[in-house]
């Protein structure tokens, strides 16, 4: 069996060790930043074009958005944390209460299965207690 | 489990006039619910809302939204907190929330609907389950 070779080159290790640990630090935190944007995208069901549409922008935009390279504006940050209901920049502000989970479901029901009028007699005081009685049961009311 | 009720709101109420041939075939509700958490306060927020439609019919006859907001004295053991401002609620705790507060969500719906021509309009018993499973 071919075990995979690590690729050694010249040109990539030069690049490593000329590059300081802020620069590496900066591209980090951009591409942390685009993949939070993309998974919130994916998260809210859009695909770059409805998202794009939401923001006013061409999809080509979006796509330099989730590569990692744009360099964003606090004013474009602030428009995407609103339309993705997501958090991008830490402004100190400790949030109290936030959304983890929306769970839905659906349920139906015929009207013709509930009961209404007809079996509303029963709970009239004195036929409540008959009724209660003939079905072996004691009912206890309070006479005002 | 130590926890308290501590208040329940009503967010949101809406009937819709049905128009003059309306004759209701099946209820049909859309059943929402959101949690929200206040770890300074230990508070747990559980939003409820349904939405009613006459069979699947895109027509909204009624929204009806509560919050309950339960107060949890072993918040820390019961609610753990995540980075990124996530949290997950246990979820034995979360069967006896979402079941109080459908409850507490049909009860209000009944006082609101009854005397209308909504007042067969009876939110069905829902597994709380059901939401503990979507979870997942």
């Amino acid at each position: 069996m071919n075990k995979p070779k690590r690729h050694k080159s010249k040109l990539i290790q030069e690049i490593q060790q000329n590059r300081s640990a802020a620069e590496f630090e900066k591209t980090k935190k951009r591409m942390l930043l685009a993949v939070k944007i993309q998974d919130a995208i994916k998260a809210k069901g859009y695909t770059y074009t409805q998202f794009a549409k939401m923001m006013d922008q061409h999809v080509s935009v979006i796509s330099k958005w989730v590569s990692g390279t744009h360099n964003f504006t606090t004013e474009t940050l602030f428009e995407i944390e609103e339309k993705l209901e997501i958090s991008l920049i830490n402004t100190g502000e400790e949030k109290p209460a936030e959304i983890i989970n929306k769970f839905e479901l659906t349920v139906s029901i015929n009207p013709k299965d509930i009961l209404t009028s007809e079996y509303s007699n029963y709970l009239n005081p004195g036929i409540l207690d008959r009724y209660v009685s003939l079905q072996g049961g004691m009912a206890a009311t309070v006479n005002s | 489990m130590q926890f308290k009720l501590k208040g329940i709101e009503l967010l949101r109420t809406l009937i819709n006039q049905p128009g003059l041939s309306f004759s209701p075939t099946e209820f049909q509700f859309d059943v929402s619910v959101e949690y929200r958490i206040d770890p300074s306060q230990k508070l747990i927020f559980v939003l409820t809302t349904a939405d009613v439609r006459n069979d699947n019919k895109p027509e909204q006859l009624a929204a009806i939204s509560s919050a309950c907001i339960f107060g949890l004295e072993n918040f820390e053991e019961l609610v753990k907190i995540k980075p990124d401002n996530q949290f997950e609620v246990k979820d034995e705790t979360m069967l006896i929330l979402v079941s109080i507060s459908l409850s507490t969500l049909r009860g209000i719906m009944f006082d609101q609907f009854r005397g209308t021509y909504l007042h067969a309009a009876i939110l069905p018993v829902i597994d709380p389950k059901q939401f503990i499973l979507q979870k997942k």
